[in-house]
């Protein structure tokens, strides 16, 4: 009957901090992963992670900037959209072919902001790609200027509906020719 | 065992998890506002309404002084060690930028990089003597703070020290730095609220800090990051900063004194093209040079026992060199 006792809480005990151990692990950034070390095993397979989407779940549009600049990388011009989001009307939810482009470009920009810190030859390899694929997707569509043979472009997120909210700068690209 | 068994004890631990965060946010708040041993503590009003603390450790009569300046989410207690290692008969004068530790915000304005700056020069104006010779060291950020102080302040400084310093153009100059600050970002965005809810117990403050371990000040340096002023005023600065150096900042200033650079190893290791702005750096002044410390990253720099020495020694000769110039008054 003791043990039976002493079972009786010692079980929903052990779970109870395996629940909490676990909860207090699910921080957005992993430098707050100080719990974790409770996982002796070494392979983190005890504290199970819920991080699916954050800690940017996608709730903005990503836009791309871009800026004209002199040879010397001086003087620039403004910094001008790419193209425009287009406003959602209910006939998207059935008919919506414009919404290729705008994903392909949420893809491309998810390679660049995702996981910035991977450095294999992999992660390495889809950056390059993509940031050659942005840069001429964007060459393609600015607007030329005689007195600036450079471009620059940004990565921006903003919410595109909310325009109280100021955008969110996430990445500027190097200086890029605009005729290679 | 009834069925609320298990929930009760969730929320129970969940409770103590809660009120052990607070309690060592409580703690940590109140171990990182005390004074530094061997400093007197002064406090200043700036004309930008902020109320800051500084403290001075005096030394000989009409020695010179090294004004220290702390980088992004660094108060004055990361320059003790190094000011340890730093002559005694050279006054020293470190001090904590609006928000952190004791030091208030009270500016009602949006926060620029300017603020800091002109808070940096009433600081000296104040802590300094009008006729005792002043050179600024900055570590970080901290560094391009006090080289856009320096030039505001011609007649008063004689020389410039930059230790592992940003420069407003890293961002644009090198892909790396850009890449890397996304991360900061991301810490810069959520810290602040973490922290109030106690989750500075969370951070793994071990790794975080492995740079200050054997250093008599490696608590002070770990509690400061559990408290919510230290990362509600990195975030101020972060943001304003963020968005200025993803736009390329702005020239650097020509400067009338020299201005010597100590970079870190990791530094210039992992993103050589660091070099091309620490010579730039450098081209601003009168002088200087660029001194590598062996081994060193960029914060053990000022926090690490092995590498403090020797960045001592480099801002000790290139203190002497600037004030060996004849001034120009």
């Amino acid at each position: 009957m003791k043990t039976a006792s002493v079972l009786n809480k010692a079980i929903p005990a052990v779970f109870a901090a395996w629940f909490v151990a676990t909860v207090i692990s699910q921080h957005p950034d992993r430098s707050y992963d100080k719990a974790r070390g409770l996982d002796r095993t070494g392979t983190g397979i005890l504290i199970p992670n819920w991080r699916f989407f954050a800690p940017n779940p996608a709730v903005e549009d990503q836009h791309f900037l871009y800026r004209l600049a002199s040879e010397d990388k001086t003087r620039h011009s403004e910094w001008r959209e790419v193209y425009q989001i287009v406003p959602r009307k209910m006939i998207h939810a059935f008919w919506f072919p414009g919404r290729r482009i705008e994903k392909a470009v949420f893809d491309a920009a998810s390679t660049l902001v995702n996981n910035p810190g991977a450095m294999t030859p992999l992660h390495q390899k889809a950056r390059e790609s993509t940031y050659r694929l942005i840069n001429d997707f964007v060459r393609g569509r600015l607007t030329p200027d005689p007195e600036f043979p450079l471009f620059q472009v940004m990565l921006v997120r903003y919410s595109g509906f909310d325009h109280s909210e100021d955008p969110k700068y996430d990445l500027v690209f190097d200086y890029e020719r605009v005729r290679p | 065992m009834t069925t609320q068994t298990f929930p009760r004890m969730v929320a129970a631990g969940l409770a103590g998890c809660l009120a052990a965060g607070l309690a060592h946010r409580g703690y940590a708040t109140l171990q990182s506002v005390g004074r530094h041993r061997g400093f007197t503590r002064h406090r200043v009003r700036c004309t930008s309404g902020n109320i800051l603390n500084y403290h001075v450790r005096e030394g000989l009569p009409g020695a010179p002084a090294i004004v220290l300046e702390a980088g992004l989410m660094s108060t004055s207690a990361s320059w003790l060690l190094l000011a340890d290692h730093l002559d005694p008969g050279l006054t020293v004068l470190i001090y904590d930028r609006a928000g952190y530790r004791a030091s208030l915000r009270r500016c009602p304005e949006d926060y620029s990089l300017q603020e800091s700056v002109d808070d940096l020069a009433q600081v000296i104006r104040d802590g300094v003597g009008e006729d005792t010779p002043v050179v600024l060291a900055g570590h970080s950020l901290g560094g391009y703070l006090v080289h856009r102080t320096a030039a505001m302040m011609p007649d008063r400084v004689r020389g410039v020290v930059l230790i592992d310093p940003t420069h407003p153009r890293e961002l644009l100059h090198s892909r790396a730095q850009r890449e890397g600050s996304r991360n900061v970002n991301l810490t810069m965005k959520l810290g602040p609220w973490s922290v109030v809810f106690g989750a500075g117990l969370l951070i793994d403050k071990k790794g975080l800090f492995a740079f200050a371990e054997g250093s008599p000040y490696y608590k002070t340096l770990r509690y400061e990051a559990s408290t919510s002023s230290t990362w509600r005023a990195a975030r101020r600065e972060w943001d304003y900063s963020y968005a200025f150096m993803l736009d390329g900042g702005r020239p650097l200033d020509k400067l009338t004194v020299p201005v010597s650079v100590i970079a870190a190893e990791a530094t210039v290791e992992r993103t050589p093209e660091h070099r091309d702005l620490y010579e730039e750096y450098v081209a601003s002044g009168t002088g200087g040079d660029i001194v590598t410390v062996p081994g060193s990253s960029h914060l053990s720099l000022i926090g690490g026992v092995d590498h403090v020495p020797a960045t001592a020694r480099a801002v000790t000769e290139a203190l002497d060199a600037a004030l060996s110039i004849k001034d120009p008054a």
